[in-house]
């Protein structure tokens, strides 16, 4: 097994060397100095631009610009901001947590909605159940997140003022980012009314959440839906009812246990896509995560962010894949000869 | 699926896309969806005929003017009118094109080359395959709207721009698709058998394994019409899409957002255009992937 878990390991290497190659090659064909776009320090003093030249390697051919842009950005050099001049890793560890925030509820919820849907509509083929949960989950897949969370700010935000419409927490409570994750940062904070301050974090949390939410369950819905019934359609499962275990047991003891590896090396593929729509949710919703910053460092063409941002997001998606991948295959044997062949 | 009107006892035996297209015909979802389909793509080409006036005159007696059914409404302007007196019917047909019809020519382009691609990785081996699967690998892990934000960021703002994005964001997504299905139909005894006869690569991929993969980048290509008409749509309402001029949704929508509580119909109007055009693709894209699936299975 451990082989496999190398070469993945290897795989997972010379995936990231292409993605910097490709954010290399973006920062050279974006408008502007190189070393000003890579470094973030606009019109450098003539002292700054030679200890660029020699970090960066400028003076050599692009090869060696690649090896040591490479080196820099591991050892968490990702150069300033245009607009605000601060370190770009230090912004990236303020904003990450907030997307990661928003991302894990969102995800949880769609887990604990879809998984049960989808399990209901497998195992009642062509019944209502199953035509309505389907039916659901293709409206929902086409509902544009944007439109959603217009539509959410204006029924429950202004409308019936339910909800909190913007940020993740009201301001009146002066709570210091020690994590960058709001409920963890209230307790650990020396807050007088923490109750009410759980209160308020968490109802500013509802809408985005929820927003969020609607996209990954009805993929995991229809995901569910389809590796739970190719289980029910196998021999094992035949076998096992005709020796008249009851179909509870049929299920959860024997087709989740195996339709959960494809659905698990299908939801980590839908990962970019959650993040895309949680990109778009944080600008709605004024939620302060990455997504936020990105696009506001569109707005200011703040080349140094954006190339910040794809290796950020792009390197996450990649180790989430390889990290599913390690663990499926050390779950299930089945799976190493098709990795190790030339898949 | 004999022929009751016929007078001999011949049983006519339908090809299989014949079978697909009588399946796809039993679902009544689906016939709607390709009926909206239908109707979006006659609007697109005729949008200019049949808008009652040009997108962007601006109606400056008719400011805000709700939807004919409103009590304040005037059928002169269908679906009312926003914040500068311009028609938004008129504007919302004119936003198929933009919307609906570009994403439709950046799916058809994306498609070419992401399959051309899909199957020169999943009919070669070795080196070769392993290559073009990591440059696969690292361009599926870039979010597709992230890297539409990037080369608009490069290379400016334009419509032009905004589908070679969203047409390169696209591309991985094509080429999975085909490398997995090639790479499922290889170990086939049907295509060994092909390649005993003598069959070169050449041979086996056009007529072995290319009518097997037909239906999987069929029902590939449906799905990705509609990823194209969210991502423009979301560019565009981020304002880093289609520039201020066009007719399109996202941007109608997002213009909108300011007036969301004096005139909340010039939020949902657009939104339920795209809504309802990404809903049919989907329908007919689950159709067709149903009428497969029961064709073969």
């Amino acid at each position: 097994m451990w082989f496999y878990i190398i070469r993945r390991f290897n795989l997972f290497v010379l995936t990231v060397a292409i993605l910097y190659f490709l954010v290399f090659l973006m920062l050279h064909a974006m408008p502007g100095d190189f070393a000003t776009n890579i470094s973030g320090q606009q019109q450098p003093s003539v002292e700054l631009l030679t200890e660029l030249t020699k970090s960066y390697q400028l003076d050599k051919n692009w090869f060696n610009q690649y090896i040591s842009f490479i080196n820099q950005r591991i050892h968490g050099e990702f150069g300033v901001s245009f607009t605000t001049g601060q370190s770009i890793w230090q912004e990236i560890l303020k904003f990450l947590p907030a997307t990661v925030e928003l991302c894990l509820y969102a995800t949880i919820i769609a887990l604990i909605v879809g998984f049960p849907l989808g399990i209901l509509a497998a195992v009642q083929p062509q019944k209502p159940a199953d035509f309505m949960v389907l039916g659901v989950s293709l409206v929902g897949y086409s509902i544009p997140v944007f439109w959603l969370g217009v539509i959410a700010i204006m029924y429950f935000g202004l409308e019936l003022q339910w909800l909190p419409v913007a940020g993740r927490l009201n301001l009146l409570y002066q709570v210091p980012p020690i994590t960058g994750f709001t409920f963890l940062d209230i307790w650990l904070s020396n807050l007088q009314y923490k109750e009410l301050a759980y209160r308020d974090a968490f109802s500013h949390l509802v809408m985005p959440t929820l927003t969020l939410a609607l996209i990954p369950a009805t993929m995991v819905i229809r995901i569910t839906r389809t590796a739970v019934r190719e289980e029910l359609n196998a021999n094992y499962i035949k076998a096992s009812q005709s020796r008249g275990l009851s179909p509870a047991t049929i299920i959860y003891r024997h087709a989740l246990p195996n339709a959960l590896q494809p659905i698990m090396s299908q939801l980590s593929l839908q990962l970019s896509t959650l993040l895309t729509s949680a990109m778009v949710t944080e600008v709605i919703f004024s939620w302060p995560g990455i997504g936020n910053w990105l696009i506001d460092a569109i707005y200011q063409r703040d080349y140094p962010v954006i190339s910040a941002g794809l290796l950020i997001c792009a390197g996450f998606i990649i180790l989430v894949s390889v990290l599913t991948d390690v663990i499926l295959i050390a779950t299930t044997p089945k799976r190493r000869s098709a990795v190790d062949g030339s898949n | 699926m004999a022929r009751t009107n016929s007078i001999y006892q011949e049983e006519s035996i339908p090809s299989p896309l014949q079978q697909i297209w009588r399946n796809f015909l039993s679902y009544p979802v689906a016939v709607i969806g390709s009926w909206v389909f239908g109707l979006l793509v006659v609007a697109s080409l005729i949008a200019p005929f049949i808008a009652p006036y040009p997108p962007h005159f601006q109606h400056t007696d008719a400011l805000l003017v709700p939807p004919s059914w409103h009590p304040n409404g005037h059928i002169a302007y269908f679906l009312g009118t926003d914040d500068l007196g311009r028609d938004i019917f008129s504007n919302l047909l004119y936003g198929v094109r933009t919307t609906f019809g570009s994403s439709l020519l950046v799916t058809i382009s994306a498609a070419f080359f992401g399959i051309i691609l899909g199957v020169l990785s999943g009919m070669s081996k070795g080196l070769k395959s392993s290559i073009l699967n990591h440059i696969l690998d690292a361009t599926l892990a870039i979010p597709s709207l992230l890297l539409a934000i990037v080369l608009v960021a490069i290379s400016g703002q334009s419509l032009s721009n905004v589908m070679m994005a969203v047409g390169v964001a696209l591309v991985p997504q094509f080429m999975r698709a085909t490398h997995t299905a090639v790479h499922h139909e290889l170990p086939r005894e049907y295509v060994v058998a092909a390649k005993l006869d003598g069959a070169n690569q050449i041979q086996v991929f056009f007529h072995v394994i290319l009518p097997n993969i037909l239906n999987a980048l069929v029902v590939q290509t449906t799905l990705a019409i509609s990823i194209a008409i969210i991502d423009i749509a979301t560019l565009g309402f981020l304002r880093i899409g289609v520039p201020a001029p066009t007719s399109e949704w996202g941007v109608m929508l997002a213009d909108g957002v300011d007036l969301i509580f004096i005139a909340p119909w010039t939020v949902t109007i657009p939104g339920l255009a795209i809504f309802v055009s990404v809903l049919a693709i989907n329908l007919v894209g689950y159709g067709l992937q149903r009428a497969v699936k029961e064709g073969f299975g």
